[in-house]
């Protein structure tokens, strides 16, 4: 009978302790992206993390914050686990604190109202954030001017506030386009837009532009009723209507012409004629007269037959393929 | 291959014709094998320049790695180490005769 009752008290002792201290592990809540969360800890991949997890969220992969601060998270490596000590303040590990960054924001950063806006845009109610994790400076930087509280994308390459419009799909960092109107600011590419008074290649205002004519043709093509740009560039002497892109069958490459010229990138090819050119290889091109080695620019070759001068290609078990040119009487070897 | 009278070599240092006449070279014999290589009866050329030592009929290339500019070859004697560093304008290359692999 003492047994018994012995028992009982024991068994009554077991469910009450397991009511009131959980097993470790129990109450781990799991989040995206290789986040968890219990009480008293934020974990990432197991891992053990120095973050407080009140009020803590996992905003996307490079993204987390909880009441007070706000991480942003580089890319692990291939093959590099995280450990608790990459969250210390000044180490250069995979994990920064945003708040600790004091020389790149001038003010902390307002984990309440702090946002992500899109892939590349965040904000709290004091400043905008940029960060392009496949840009060489992977450190989220403020977008300067901007305004928290207007800003809006335009594209996933533009975005406006009240006051400015800014460029932010730039490899080394966003711009922001100076002289652009946003009220009447249009996207017309990837890298051209315009307003009601200029046209602008990513950042640049292109002066020599006429807004109202002004459109895209091509990736890196655009016309106004006067002139050709590529790149922003003004095309020297080029004639809008009949400037075109010069098609290759195997690739795509940067010869263009209209009716009194040749073009390579944007600069005249000397002597050539437009009528007959034609892109023979990669590095190789001829008109009627002459046959045309270009690299950076384009050379004329003297001393071809410009009949019988064309490409060729071999193949061998240590290379693709290589591309030579001959004519009638001599061969042709590319040395770039 | 055709029987030719001239090789030519391009590049973008010629001020005025881009392509120069290979220097040395026998056209009757002459013979593109590939990427920057060529060779005739007697010489084996990396660009326009002459691989010293090498053994035009046995010289064969067995590793080319295009994106580092680097070339493995041998012939009946050595194998050859060839490495392209680029500069603005110009190639230069340099060869290791003899290394071991």
């Amino acid at each position: 009978m003492k047994l018994l009752l012995w028992l009982i008290l024991l068994s009554g002792l077991i469910v009450h302790f397991a009511k009131e201290y959980p097993a470790q592990g129990s109450s781990k809540k799991q989040l995206s992206h290789g986040y968890s969360v219990d009480r008293n800890s934020v974990y990432y991949r197991g891992y053990k993390l120095q973050i407080n997890p009140q009020g803590f969220e996992v905003l996307s992969n490079h993204w987390v914050k909880n009441n007070k601060q706000v991480f942003f998270m580089f890319t692990p490596r291939t093959g590099q686990e995280l450990r608790p000590g990459l969250w210390s303040e000044g180490e250069d590990g995979d994990f920064y604190k945003l708040n600790s960054f004091l020389g790149f924001f001038e003010r902390p950063v307002d984990a309440k109202s702090f946002e992500l806006i899109n892939d590349y845009l965040a904000a709290d109610k004091f400043q905008v954030y940029y960060f392009n994790t496949r840009a060489p400076v992977k450190v989220p930087s403020v977008l300067k001017d901007a305004d928290p509280k207007t800003l809006d994308t335009i594209t996933e390459d533009y975005a406006r506030d009240k006051n400015k419009v800014f460029y932010t799909r730039r490899y080394f960092g966003p711009c922001t386009i100076e002289q652009a109107d946003p009220k009447t600011f249009s996207v017309l590419s990837e890298r051209y837009s315009k307003d009601k008074q200029y046209a602008f290649h990513e950042c640049t205002i292109m002066k020599n532009a006429d807004s109202k004519t002004f459109r895209v043709t091509s990736g890196f093509i655009a016309k106004d009723l006067k002139n050709v740009f590529r790149s922003g560039k003004m095309v020297a002497s080029a004639n809008p209507g009949t400037f075109k892109h010069m098609k290759h069958r195997f690739s795509n490459l940067n010869f263009y012409k209209d009716d009194q010229h040749v073009y390579y990138f944007k600069n005249i090819v000397e002597d050539a004629d437009p009528s007959t050119f034609k892109i023979v290889g990669s590095y190789f091109s001829k008109d009627h007269q002459y046959a045309f080695f270009c690299s950076k620019k384009c050379h004329k070759i003297y001393n071809t037959d410009i009949k019988t001068f064309r490409t060729m290609t071999i193949h061998s078990n240590w290379a693709n393929a290589s591309v030579y040119a001959r004519d009638r009487n001599s061969v042709f070897l590319c040395g770039t | 291959m055709l029987a030719i009278e001239t090789a030519f070599f391009c590049a973008e240092l010629k001020e005025k014709d881009p392509c120069a006449v290979l220097p040395d070279s026998d056209p009757d014999s002459f013979e593109y094998i590939g990427k920057y290589f060529s060779k005739d009866m007697s010489n084996v050329f990396f660009k326009e320049k002459t691989v010293k030592g090498a053994d035009a009929v046995t010289f064969e290339i067995f590793q080319a790695d295009d994106h580092k500019g680097l070339y493995r070859a041998r012939d009946k004697n050595s194998i050859y180490k060839i490495q392209r560093v680029s500069a603005p304008v110009f190639y230069e290359y340099k060869l290791e005769n003899g290394e071991k692999e």
